[in-house]
């Protein structure tokens, strides 16, 4: 059963039209600003590499998501998507 | 009494009315300045009431008919001012990132040093300023959005408690206010640093680095290390007085600032360490 928004194996994850992006080149983690609500959302997690911003916004798997992070929180897509940063479909 | 043109480089307030107490005060600190045509902000120090000017005399600070802060004793007029022109420049610049931070200059490069109340952070610009740096600010970075650099400001710097008389001792001949006591801050003074001529001479220049002091004097081995530049971001994005109004473009020039400047924590007790640490991994020892 998969209920609505919520996160499994085949999900796919992408950027919100009104958000945007931005990682660090120290790999430190990222930061995500919408300007619907002028809202910035702090990520201090270390990322692997800098596709990031181009992941999302391309849209793609959540587990390919998960492993541009490194040990990532099992919440993390849901955080997001509260945060109302991505969808998840 | 005569208006008083306090010309703080980037912006100018005229002081419509102020008791004499502070004359000596404003002629220390802005007695040099050039003033312009026109003036950006028009305020004034008063009496809070009739009563108030003969019982427990106090002062209010009003600007364009605002009125920012509670009255304060009459005898802190003059920090209040300071503070009020602080509340000015914070409250109505929204074509700068304003960050509360100190701004030091060496070989033509700055240095921030965003700090929370108590890091040393005013004692270490002035300490810097009496060395041969240039203080471009005391209390707040004014960066241009689009090339981020940082803005000089003629201001002085805010020092307080113990840190008077360690001025003082540093430089016999140093342009301090008379102290005001016992305001919420302890016992304040201001210290200037350069004339307005050399002020005049300044430019805007590029940031090299962000330096988050942390003075303990108990320490026996100054230690730095790099931040991670995302929590720098929430940093930066906590001292900024204009982040919100700003938005979207105070999100892409942190952004931007931070990841090509180098980031670093000290803790130190030493302040000739200071010089050298910044010397070596900040702004380089020039030509």
């Amino acid at each position: 059963l998969k209920l609505p928004g919520a996160v499994t194996s085949t999900s796919k994850v992408r950027l919100k039209p009104s958000v945007d992006c931005r990682f660090f080149s120290d790999l430190s983690g990222c930061v995500f600003y919408n300007v619907l609500n002028n809202q910035t959302y702090f990520v201090h997690i270390q990322c692997r590499e800098s596709s990031l911003k181009a992941f999302l916004e391309g849209g793609g798997a959540a587990t390919e998501f998960e492993k541009l992070f490194i040990e990532p929180p099992e919440t993390l897509i849901e955080e997001l998507m509260n945060k109302g940063i991505v969808a998840v479909t | 009494v005569k208006p008083f043109f306090i010309n703080m480089g980037l912006f100018q307030a005229r002081l419509n009315d102020y008791p004499s107490s502070i004359s000596p005060a404003l002629n220390q600190i802005y007695g040099d300045c050039q003033p312009k045509e026109m003036s950006d902000f028009t305020v004034s120090l008063a009496p809070g009431s009739i009563v108030r000017k003969y019982l427990r005399p106090q002062i209010v600070f009003e600007s364009n008919t605002q009125i920012p802060f509670k009255p304060l004793p009459f005898s802190q007029a003059y920090a209040l001012l300071e503070w009020g022109l602080n509340w000015c420049l914070a409250t109505h610049d929204f074509n700068h990132l304003l960050l509360h931070s100190a701004v030091l200059v060496k070989n033509n490069k700055a240095v921030l040093f965003p700090a929370l109340p108590g890091s040393g952070k005013s004692t270490l610009s002035c300490w810097l300023a009496i060395n041969g740096w240039k203080l471009y600010s005391d209390e707040m970075a004014v960066i241009n959005t689009d090339s981020l650099t940082a803005e000089p400001l003629y201001r002085p710097a805010c020092i307080k408690n113990r840190s008077i008389e360690l001025v003082r001792g540093w430089q016999p001949d140093a342009t301090i206010t008379k102290v005001c006591s016992d305001t919420a801050k302890g016992d304040v003074a201001h210290a200037k640093f350069q004339t307005w001529t050399e002020y005049s001479c300044l430019q805007p220049v590029e940031i090299a680095g962000i330096v988050f002091p942390k003075y303990d004097g108990d320490l026996t081995e100054e230690q730095y290390y790099t931040i991670a530049k995302s929590q720098v971001f929430e940093e930066l994005c906590q001292h900024a007085f204009n982040y919100h109004v700003l938005g979207y473009q105070a999100f892409d020039t942190v952004w931007r600032l931070i990841d090509k400047v180098k980031v670093f924590e000290v803790h130190y007790s030493n302040l000739d360490f200071m010089d050298e640490f910044l010397l070596d991994e900040v702004v380089g020892h020039g030509e």
